[in-house]
């Protein structure tokens, strides 16, 4: 489980990083939210794996802490998606707008001389 | 992919957030891809310049590839050592009897950790503030003005039929799908609200709830088109957005008349008829803020970009019709 999970770490920060580094802006718009669903399943996974013990307490009482799966990283990585879909937004239409000024979408502002 | 491991790892709250927001991150990457270039063909390269292409090309790889193996094998690492003691405990502990919710990831969110989540809707409401402010001068590069390829086609055959108005091609096209929408409106609508309201308890909460409406609002949109849309809904994302900000800075200031501080909450249980006992916790408001403030967010940044279609070709036929004034008039 955990060598499949850290293996799909690897390949969601490999492809995202190869992506970045391509000239043309929408690629880097795509590199950068792989990046993030990296980022966000290696902090889920600093909490330890658990399956089939989702952070809900089954009654209304204290709750155990060795029943369930580490609640914390969880909280974290959902804030992390939403700000992720604001920076996507926002860096799509910073692009957009660049792009109206300058004439190109690559990401140094002018296409490489052919 | 992302969505089915949060599934796996038992973390349903993860698994719906990341589902709907994905969904809206496809139709605003698609609505920017309108004003992007069609892949430029890059040929005739002279023998140099395609060596150095090819070696830019092999050091990203290599770039790429090493990162991907560091970042592996560290969360490997990780995931094979036992956890240390973290605070985590403290949360599943108190969760209920502090924060009176069961399921622990949205009482961290709203209850425990409320004013990083305070912050947090703050920083998505500057953002699509910013995103309308940006569009709003925004001039489109002067290739991906005029109308797209395929609406010029279908125009073509509308016009060349007389019993045919402009626009009936995907008029047709889009009929089943446009009535699915319409009715799927209240439904989605419903699921929201529903999402919202178990959010203490069960998986879901203010974020997917707010995500979800947006999600139901965009469908109109896609269905039916702009002009349509606003003629007989009024959204108001800015309204929302404000509502949704208030909402929680009130909740959060509520506190202090109890000689609190600022966003501690309290919480009980109201039986409502039919609904059955429905958690009242102010914590419950503060996700209701958080609910509005998301849906406004998300609605005014997808809205703000479509708006741009709207416009350029208002622009366009402005400026054609213009031109041939101008050729008489010289």
């Amino acid at each position: 489980m955990e060598i499949v999970l850290a293996l799909g770490i690897g390949v969601f920060t490999g492809t995202g990083v190869w992506l970045i580094l391509r000239p043309r802006t929408f690629q880097v718009i795509i590199g950068l939210s792989l990046l993030s669903y990296a980022v966000n399943l290696f902090i889920l996974a600093m909490g330890r794996l658990r399956t089939n013990a989702a952070p809900i307490l089954p009654a209304r009482a204290v709750g155990d802490p060795a029943q369930f799966t580490d609640p914390l990283p969880q909280a974290l990585v959902l804030t992390a998606i939403v700000i992720s879909f604001a920076t996507t937004a926002l860096f799509l239409v910073v692009l957009l707008a660049s792009r109206g000024l300058t004439g190109t979408d690559h990401v140094d502002g002018q296409e490489p001389e052919a | 992919m992302t969505c089915i491991s949060f599934v796996w790892l038992s973390a349903p709250d993860l698994a719906l957030t990341q589902l709907v927001v994905e969904t809206v991150t496809t139709v605003l990457l698609l609505l920017g891809l309108r004003w992007l270039p069609k892949r430029v063909q890059e040929s005739g390269h002279a023998n140099t310049k395609g060596r150095i292409l090819r070696w830019y090309r092999l050091r990203d790889f290599a770039l790429a590839v090493a990162t991907g193996l560091c970042l592996a094998v560290l969360a490997y690492t990780v995931m094979i050592r036992s956890a240390p003691d973290s605070i985590s405990g403290f949360f599943v502990e108190n969760a209920y009897i502090k924060g009176g919710g069961t399921n622990i990831v949205n009482v961290i969110l709203v209850d425990f950790r409320a004013f990083d989540t305070f912050g947090e809707i703050a920083v998505l409401g500057i953002v699509s503030l910013t995103v309308f402010a940006l569009l709003r001068r925004f001039r489109p590069a002067a290739e991906s003005m005029p109308v797209p390829e395929q609406q010029r086609a279908q125009d073509l055959y509308d016009n060349a039929i007389a019993t045919r108005q402009p626009g009936d091609t995907v008029r047709s096209a889009m009929a089943t799908p446009a009535l699915m929408m319409t009715v799927l409106f209240p439904i989605i609508v419903i699921a929201a609200l529903y999402l919202l309201l178990r959010g203490h308890d069960l998986p879901g909460g203010g974020f997917v709830a707010g995500v979800m409406m947006a999600v139901a609002f965009i469908l109109q949109y896609m269905a039916h088109g702009t002009i349509w849309v606003e003629e007989r809904l009024r959204v108001l994302p800015i309204r929302w957005m404000g509502t949704g900000l208030i909402v929680a800075g009130a909740i959060g200031c509520a506190a202090w008349l109890f000689d609190r501080p600022f966003l501690t909450s309290s919480f009980s249980y109201l039986d409502v008829p039919w609904i059955g006992p429905v958690p009242l916790a102010s914590a419950m408001l503060f996700d209701i803020g958080i609910f509005a403030m998301v849906i406004g967010a998300t609605v005014l940044m997808l809205i703000a970009i479509a708006h741009q279609s709207l416009r350029s070709t208002r622009t366009a036929r402005t400026r054609s019709s213009d031109e041939p004034s101008r050729t008489e008039a010289t």
